[in-house]
């Protein structure tokens, strides 16, 4: 019973599975994996009489798991003294271990049911891997003809797969139904074969849907997943919707708010997953202040907003919201999570270059960016494309320098806000500070740029190629070799106009050191105090020389290297991620300008993808492609074509960052309710419920002092005045290796506050989850406590004014904890308990306590 | 480039501070509920708690429970003068004076391995779960989380805490022991064993200030407040560890039992000394008296007290000639005090007391090396005074009684009266054995 309908079929059906399948339409060109061609392609090549052993016996291998890492024998020192390359990578290495390990035992012509390898694949003999197929199985039968054939290595590289292609790329089932799936090979020497019985086939959700071995795809619940392929180490891999026999729930009558809208609800129709309604204003509003700037609503704006009958009031406010500083204030606190200004530091080894206020700076130069709403593609380039002189005349980055140099000084001004002490660096057009990071340049430096800027995790590339990803260890070393001609660190040189001036410098610095030689012999303290003013003259003079960050425009640097269990490796290539042919190295240019052009490309497909994902998550909760750092090929989207379409628009918009921002906030699907219809609760993926989370690391910290009317204080070493918001520290060093016996840092960790050091690439870093010790510091952490009871605390300044009721002052206690008034139960509950409290300031303080300690001041809902 | 063992200890403590704290089982319909599909697993059980001593790094056995002076090899004869026990047959290393003269308190099981050599220091979580963990498999929950998902404890105690530090996260191909698929609310509180003002997680714990009385009294108004957001379906995830998390913390807050636990002013340095002191290498309290506090922790009824007690990893022969005189004494007088205080408080009838690590020691580099191991096993129905299993001349395979963590666990399990084939249901949805193997044996040599 074969009913499966695959894409081309879709056209004949009707009902929301074919409207959601025309969504797909630009997906499907997406999925075949493309392999680079080698161009000519060769005549057929070996009739199939033998198994080829790089068509056929590695790809086996690989199918039976022998090859995969673990506990098997892909791992680097193999297993139990038989090692094969990781998923088949190289074949010829695999055919020499096989047959010329073990005295050839591997393998036997004569008598092939007696080779070691098919007893132990077998179970006839113990296999510490089991029993791994069946005598007289068809993976049986190739790998024994290929023994009885004389076990003989073909050409490798005319069997080298170009391209793989699965079909259906998108395999649309009803639950119980089941379809298949065609896996087409394409050679070097240009033969193709149907390689579906030498595949490896598995599926991302076995709950939703099952792949056997021969490729038979079974719907078991409704949801969409992914098969994942692999023949031989070539992935390939195709989208499977299970979709519910037929529709049982009634679909509410909903309206698109955008383009965003249409997307979402095309697919929640065609898995019959109703949406949730839309939220109330004052859920809206405070979601919207949490999401967009970190903070809560005032009281008197809750009042105004659910007052305001207008019917465009939400998208006004989001504009409104939208131009608050605390945009600025998340989202470079968000960029300091990903372009990471603290340096590893914490293990003693290489403290940070110039330490806090260098890394204060960082941030501060990056929310003043977002504040302009810099282009985002500008606001890269002047990260990555950044130098200490910018092309300005040397005398001015000196003053520059100078007046950098000076401002630590001023740093007892005790004005609360943004330090004005701030304001040099900040105006400057590039962040050279992105270079001084630690391990910014090379292997380490493409790292953190791929994901950071592109949204990739390139780390396991390193050693080899990731078992679900498609990057070979030499896309990231030819990548690499970008980010070497930079002149930064402890051994760099000055860029020529640099030089040049410092030439000009000469015949004055040469007079000073030889009156400093006078001076320096003289015994009279007047010449001495000039002697030591002299020698501050000659060092202030030379200082900014050794903190120039330059290109090394044209002048030939070596190729970047990684050393891993598996020996030393370089790429003598430089070349674009994805790029087939190497880049072309023009000499005196600046190759971060090529890597720059080629993010700007309308169909790259990472750059602009990368932010829209990234800021799609931090107001859905989950991002289109999940996790958000991910986009591999091989980590599909759940709305490929939404992804797509918004990456698009964003691209015409200008990389218009607050359009971004706008177009999703203004989304039915952002401001929908967190409860869900009862026929879409479990649904996890699809967006059919605002998705509840628990409020960020520092963001907590903020709206605790906002709702106590407290101040934050830092420790001395910070640099942060009383009162400032803990969102602005992101790029304070928190030492961790002390945490257990200092208050501070597990304040600011307890809520899981990312580290930001460079030597960890993983948007996972910052935990949102819920813990114990997080409950626990809300009820009774001596900080909250001394907040919610101070002197000028707001329950204090409440009981404090006469003119006030108690209910009044309840009133203005939910509005500034919850962003709502309280319903006519609560007010009860919270009059009476004032009322037989010792003081009215007691329990006012005590309600605030409660307040802070509901479900929904801790959560974004 | 590959930091390696370093890297593991790094990510542990960061994350120790993410780490939930188990909560007690069964508060609202649809757990009661559940509880009771769960309550199957529970039979009449031997023992009630368990103190389980954590020696990351693989303490070496060929130089402390499973000498071979008889060896051809000089590489394989102990680096120690083995001494006589009080238990005939069992000679230790002379670094351990005092665990030699009580050795007729405990087992030495000697015949246990991973199964695999390839094991080694990523058997960590396999060793505290009792099902193989790796990067592939299911996020299996330790013992620990088991225990506290299955049987739970006294309110106002957590139901799984680990001292100095807990290797939740894994890191370099060491598969870390936390995130399980039980969900946050079953992973361990992390605590430090000194309760002083310094240390955030205790003061807020032990809160001398607290009135509980006004306490009781704000936490009511709190339910007053706090209507909106219920998780009535237990649907989301997050609401429900908010809830379990909320609920405990205030139970811990009105009861004085953890208090009293880790308040060890009070006790006379007569005390303090018998435990001795040993530095926790990677930032926890002292090792030494971290012992104490778990032994107080199990006095007030804590269900699982997990005690990490470091360093013993040391590569190769040179590091564990200069180690193992440093750390098999503090160790000797920690774990002897230990198990003599709990057995003098008729504490060893019902907790199980074990001391192990991931791997041994390899017999002729002493590198790591997962082919032999010891476990000690104490209380509980444990047998007093026995060797249990057996290894070739060489310390290099088990010759008796070859065993695997899947039995250990099961065996453990068996005495706290666990089924250790019952099911529990992984992300919520997916029904798991509790050791997840077809074939386990419980190893009966080693019960009383």
């Amino acid at each position: 019973m074969r009913r499966a309908r695959s894409f081309t079929h879709l056209c004949f059906l009707a009902g929301p599975a074919a409207s959601f399948a025309l969504i797909l339409l630009a997906a499907f060109a997406l999925l075949a994996q493309e392999k680079p061609d080698s161009g000519k392609s060769a005549p057929a090549g070996t009739p199939a009489e033998s198994p080829s052993f790089t068509r056929e016996v590695v790809p086996v291998l690989s199918r039976l798991g022998c090859n995969a890492g673990g506990s098997c024998h892909g791992i680097v020192k193999g297993q139990e003294g038989f090692r094969l390359s990781l998923f088949g990578a190289q074949p010829a290495d695999d055919f020499a271990r096989l047959t010329r390990e073990f005295g050839g035992r591997r393998l036997d012509s004569n008598r092939p049911d007696s080779s070691l390898i098919l007893m132990k694949a077998t179970g006839q003999v113990p296999h510490g891997g089991g029993k791994r197929t069946e005598i007289g199985s068809r993976d049986y039968q190739i790998l024994r003809g290929w023994i009885a054939s004389g076990g003989r290595l073909d050409d490798a590289a005319k069997a080298r797969v170009t391209r793989l292609v699965v079909s259906p790329a998108e395999l649309i089932l009803k639950v119980g139904e089941s379809g298949r799936l065609k896996i087409t090979a394409t050679y070097a020497d240009g033969t193709t074969a149907d390689v579906t019985h030498l595949c490896r086939h598995e599926t991302n959700d076995a709950e939703v849907a099952t792949i056997d071995a021969s490729g038979t795809v079974q719907g078991r619940r409704v949801g969409d997943t992914v098969a994942i392929i692999r023949y031989g180490a070539e992935p390939v891999l195709a989208n499977l919707l299970v979709v519910p026999k037929e529709t049982r729930n009634a679909f509410p009558d909903v309206k698109a708010h955008n383009f965003i809208d249409e997307q979402v609800l095309a697919k929640l129709r065609a898995m019959d997953l109703p949406p949730a309604a839309l939220c109330d204003d004052a859920t809206f509003l405070r979601r919207l202040y949490l999401d967009v700037t970190g903070f809560l609503p005032p009281p008197e704006e809750v009042r105004t907003f659910l007052a305001d009958k207008a019917a465009d009031k939400r998208n006004k406010k989001i504009d409104e919201v939208l131009g608050k500083p605390g945009y600025a204030e998340i989202w470079a606190a968000k960029f300091s999570d990903l372009i990471k200004p603290v340096e590893r530091g914490n293990d003693g080894s290489n403290n940070l270059v110039g330490g806090q206020v260098l890394r204060i700076r960082f941030y501060e130069w990056l929310r003043a960016r977002l504040e302009e709403n810099t282009r985002y593609d500008q606001l890269v380039e002047r990260v990555f494309v950044s130098s200490s002189v910018e092309g300005r005349p040397v005398e001015e980055w000196i003053k520059e320098f100078q007046a950098l140099r000076e401002e630590p000084t001023k740093k007892k001004d005790k004005t609360p806000g943004t330090s004005p002490l701030l304001s040099v660096y900040n105006q400057r057009k590039t962040l050279d500070l992105y270079w001084e990071r630690d391990g910014a340049t090379g292997v380490t430096g493409a790292m953190q740029f791929a994901h950071a800027f592109l949204g990739l995790r390139l780390q396991c590339a390193q050693c080899h190629r990731h078992p679900y990803d498609t990057w070979q260890q030499d896309d990231l070393l030819s990548f690499a070799n970008f980010f070497t001609a930079v002149n930064t660190g402890g051994s760099r040189k000055n860029s020529p106009e640099v030089e040049a001036y410092k030439e000009k410098l000469q015949p004055e610095l040469k007079a000073w050191a030889e009156e400093l030689k006078k001076l320096s012999t003289s015994k009279d303290a007047a010449d001495k105090k000039k002697a030591s003013e002299l020698q501050a003259k000659i060092a202030a003079t030379q200082a900014p020389f050794a903190t120039e960050v330059a290109p090394l425009n044209g002048a030939p640097v070596g190729s970047v290297r990684v050393t891993s269990p598996l020996g030393s490796q370089a790429s003598s290539v430089t070349r674009l991620l994805g790029d087939k042919a190497p880049a072309e190295l023009a000499p005196g240019q600046d190759r971060r300008k090529q890597v720059m052009e080629w993010l700007r490309k309308p169909d790259n497909p990472y750059f602009a993808r990368a932010i829209v994902n990234r800021v799609w998550e931090h107001y859905m909760g989950r991002g289109l492609v999940d996790p958000a750092d991910n986009l591999s090929p091989l980590n599909p989207s759940s709305h490929p074509v939404l992804l797509d379409t918004l990456s698009r628009d964003f691209i015409k918009s200008g990389y218009d960052l607050k359009w971004l921002h706008r177009t999703i906030l203004q989304s039915r699907t952002y401001q929908q309710s967190h409860e869900a219809a009862k026929a879409s609760a479990r649904d996890t993926r699809n967006y059919a419920r605002f998705q509840l989370r628990r409020l960020p690391g520092e963001v907590i910290l903020d709206v605790v002092n906002q709702a106590t009317g407290a101040k934050e204080k830092y420790p001395a070493t910070w640099m942060f005045r009383e009162g400032e918001r803990a969102v602005l520290t992101a790029g304070v060093m928190v030492d961790v290796y002390n945490f257990y016996n200092i208050n501070d840092p597990f304040r600011y960790l307890v809520f899981g506050r990312q580290l930001r050091r460079t030597n960890v690439q993983c948007d996972c870093e910052q935990g949102r989850d819920v813990s114990l010790p997080q409950l626990l510091f809300m009820a009774n952490h001596e900080e909250v406590r001394r907040k919610i009871t101070a002197d000028d605390g707001r329950a204090a300044l409440l009981a404090n004014n006469d003119k006030l009721t108690n209910e009044q002052r309840i009133e203005e206690l939910f509005l500034a904890a919850l962003g709502r008034l309280p319903s006519a139960d609560e007010l009860k509950a919270g009059l009476e308990y004032v009322k037989s409290s010792i003081t009215p300031r007691k329990g006012l303080e005590d309600v605030l306590w409660s307040l802070v300690n509901t479900r929904e001041f801790q959560l974004n809902y | 480039m590959k930091p390696g063992c370093r890297e593991y200890h790094r990510f542990s403590r960061r994350d120790a501070l993410r780490v939930g704290g188990a909560t007690f089982f069964g508060l609202t319909v649809p757990q009661l509920l559940r509880a009771r599909e769960e309550s199957l697993a529970v039979t009449p059980a031997k023992a009630k708690q368990v103190l389980l001593v954590w020696m990351y790094g693989g303490p070496s056995q060929i130089d402390m429970f499973d000498l071979k002076p008889g060896s051809k090899k000089d590489a394989v004869r102990p680096l120690f003068k083995p001494i006589q026990t009080a238990l005939p047959g069992l000679h230790v290393s002379e670094l351990l004076p005092r665990m030699a003269r009580i050795a007729d308190k405990y087992t030495v099981l000697r015949s246990m391995w991973a199964g695999s050599l390839h094991w080694t220091h990523s058997a960590l979580a396999y060793m505290l779960c009792g099902n193989p963990r790796t990067p592939n498999t299911l996020a299996y929950p330790t013992m620990g989380s088991v225990v506290a998902k299955v049987k739970g404890g006294p309110a106002d105690m957590p139901n799984y805490i680990a001292l100095n530090m807990f290797p939740a996260k894994g890191a370099d191909g060491v598969p870390g022991a936390g995130d399980c698929f039980l969900g946050a609310a079953y992973e361990p509180l992390v605590l430090q064993p000194d309760a002083s003002a310094k240390n955030p997680m205790a003061e807020m714990l032990v809160a001398p200030h607290l009135d509980v009385k006004t306490f009781e009294r704000k936490t009511n108004l709190l339910k007053a407040f706090d209507q909106k957001l219920r998780n009535m379906d237990r649907l989301d995830p997050l609401v429900e560890a908010m809830d379990q998390h909320q609920q405990k913390a205030f139970d811990m807050l009105r009861s004085p039992k953890i208090r009293e636990a880790f308040n060890l002013s009070k006790l006379s340095p007569k005390v303090l000394d018998r435990y001795g002191h040993s530095k926790h290498p990677y930032g926890g309290g002292d090792q030494n008296q971290s012992l104490l506090v778990a032994r107080r922790l199990i006095e007030a009824g804590a269900p699982f007290v997990h005690v990490d007690y470091q360093n013993w990893d040391w590569h190769g022969a040179p590091e564990n000639v200069s180690g193992q005189p440093k750390l098999l004494p503090q160790w000797d007088t920690g774990m002897s005090a230990l198990l003599e205080d709990m057995d003098d408080r008729g504490l060893l009838e019902n907790t199980i007391v074990i001391a192990m690590g991931e791997q041994g020691r390899g017999p002729l580099d002493r590198n790591h090396w997962s082919g032999t191991q010891f476990v000690l096993l104490a209380g509980g129905g444990f047998a007093r005074g026995r060797v249990v299993g057996a290894t070739d001349a060489d310390g290099m395979k088990q010759t008796e009684d070859e065993c695997f963590p899947e039995d250990l666990a099961a065996t453990i399990y068996g005495q706290l009266g666990i089924d250790p084939h019952a099911q529990l249901m992984a992300n919520g949805e997916r029904p798991v054995r509790i050791v997840d193997k077809d074939s386990i044996k419980v190893i009966k040599k080693v019960l009383a």
